[in-house]
């Protein structure tokens, strides 16, 4: 398996495949998540078509609601 | 707008500055914030802004304060304890600075009474501590074309940005389209946080409303500013506006507040009441003093957790461990689990009852319930 770069650190991924569908491989809610790819900023309804690739760098932050 | 001579001795630090200036500190006095939440955001932002000369703060608060806000929030002191957090925080802020006008919402924001509470004022900062309250906060600053400064924090992790699409920039709406299913994102409550986190970030969007006011320096718009306090380190995330959000997008499908508690899938008080997996701590009192009832209570929160608290003659099974240790439990035997709040043992009895278990139930409220009405020597955390 292939992989990609996550936060720094190298996660292995059935690439190439959607944003989408690497995000729910991770266990991540893609509509409870930030990310940008390979420095790009991308919205949310862009996961579906967005593709990834092996060695992509992508960082990905989740949603906290504390206050 | 002037400056009396009080004043101007009392902010020269400003006044000096070549980007503020008397010109900038009179923009600074004209300008009007509604902080929404009294908190451990809302502190640090309120009590900056009320230093720092801003005209106008609006508190919106409808609780009370809770030692166990005392760690972070630092607008309330012990005495405050039990007393109304907006009545609290004007009483701290006019004691920094008099010239700063306080005035107290102590309600709590809603659809009907959102539009209202922030249309007299500039800016709007996030300080609130739960989802439907920060989908509502955007979606009225969307309407109203108001900037919304955003931070929230949990455990050692901060965010912060200004949302405003009136200026170019993303909505919160366009990096969260939706809420997470309740349960799956914890507050701090259920997670936790560090004391001064909220120190950090508050004092970024303070930063940012002054520059609002001010007109200078590169906003947070398009930028997700992260802090993580155990690396000790700072990143950014680009943002774009979503050319789907359903709000801030040319042609929105929302063009006004809708319902944010059943948005966010909250079921309301009264049809929780009668949920048929749940237990009182009655009840686990009656299964705790009544062995030959048979039935066992098992406690699910954490190690770290139990060893604060705990029910004398309670096991403890963490939540986290009880996809490997569940065999350890007999499925036709009846358990009562426990938590926290009650939040995760709901968590423990779904997972439990997949596996076949037939006679699980949740105890409502969990070990803050039991402290309340049980027995209060078992401390509240």
């Amino acid at each position: 398996m292939s992989s990609v770069i996550a936060n720094g650190q190298p996660v292995a991924a059935a690439v190439p495949c959607s944003l989408e569908v690497f995000l729910i491989a991770q266990n991540l809610l893609p509509r409870s998540v930030v990310v940008e790819h390979n420095g790009e900023a991308v919205a949310p309804s862009e996961f579906p078509q967005r593709q990834i690739c092996a060695g992509d760098r992508l960082e990905i932050v989740k949603i906290v609601a504390g206050g | 707008m002037e400056l009396n001579n009080e004043e101007i001795r009392r902010y020269s630090r400003h006044l000096i500055l070549p980007e503020v200036g008397l010109a900038g500190q009179k923009k600074i006095k004209a300008t009007r914030v509604l902080c929404i939440g009294a908190g451990g955001l809302g502190s640090p932002i309120a009590m900056y802004l009320a230093a720092a000369g801003i005209g106008k703060i609006g508190i919106v608060d409808f609780d009370t304060v809770d030692y166990s806000n005392l760690q972070r929030q630092i607008l309330h002191t012990d005495a405050d304890v039990g007393r109304s957090k907006a009545e609290s925080a004007k009483e701290t802020i006019r004691g920094i600075n008099p010239n700063c006008e306080v005035v107290i919402h102590n309600t709590r924001i809603s659809s009907e009474n959102a539009l209202d509470l922030i249309q007299p004022y500039d800016i709007v900062v996030d300080g609130t501590d739960n989802f439907p309250t920060r989908y509502l906060t955007n979606d009225a600053c969307v309407l109203l074309k108001k900037p919304n400064v955003y931070g929230s924090i949990f455990r050692f992790e901060g965010q912060a940005s200004v949302f405003a699409p009136h200026l170019g920039g993303p909505c919160y709406r366009c990096l969260y389209p939706e809420p997470p299913p309740p349960g799956m994102v914890p507050s701090c409550a259920e997670g936790g946080v560090l004391g001064v986190l909220p120190g950090i970030i508050g004092c970024i969007q303070a930063t940012e409303i002054l520059k609002l006011a001010l007109g200078k320096g590169n906003l947070l718009i398009g930028r997700l500013l992260l802090f993580n306090a155990l690396d000790l380190k700072f990143r950014e995330l680009k943002l774009r506006k979503d050319p789907a959000c359903p709000i801030c997008r040319e042609h929105p499908t929302i063009k006004e507040l809708i319902d944010y508690e059943t948005f966010c899938g909250i079921v309301p008080e009264p049809e929780n009441t009668g949920n048929p997996d749940e237990v009182t701590v009655q009840d686990m009192k009656r299964a705790l003093d009544h062995p030959s009832h048979n039935i066992k209570v098992i406690d699910v929160r954490e190690p770290d957790e139990y060893e604060i608290a705990k029910v004398a003659g309670v096991p403890l099974l963490p939540l986290s461990q009880l996809n490997e240790r569940f065999t350890e439990l007999d499925p036709n035997q009846q358990y009562y689990l426990h938590c926290k709040a009650g939040v995760r043992s709901l968590k423990a009895l779904n997972f439990l009852k997949q596996q076949g278990f037939k006679y699980v139930k949740s105890v409502k409220g969990g070990i803050s319930a039991w402290s309340d009405e049980i027995d209060r020597n078992v401390p509240r955390y």
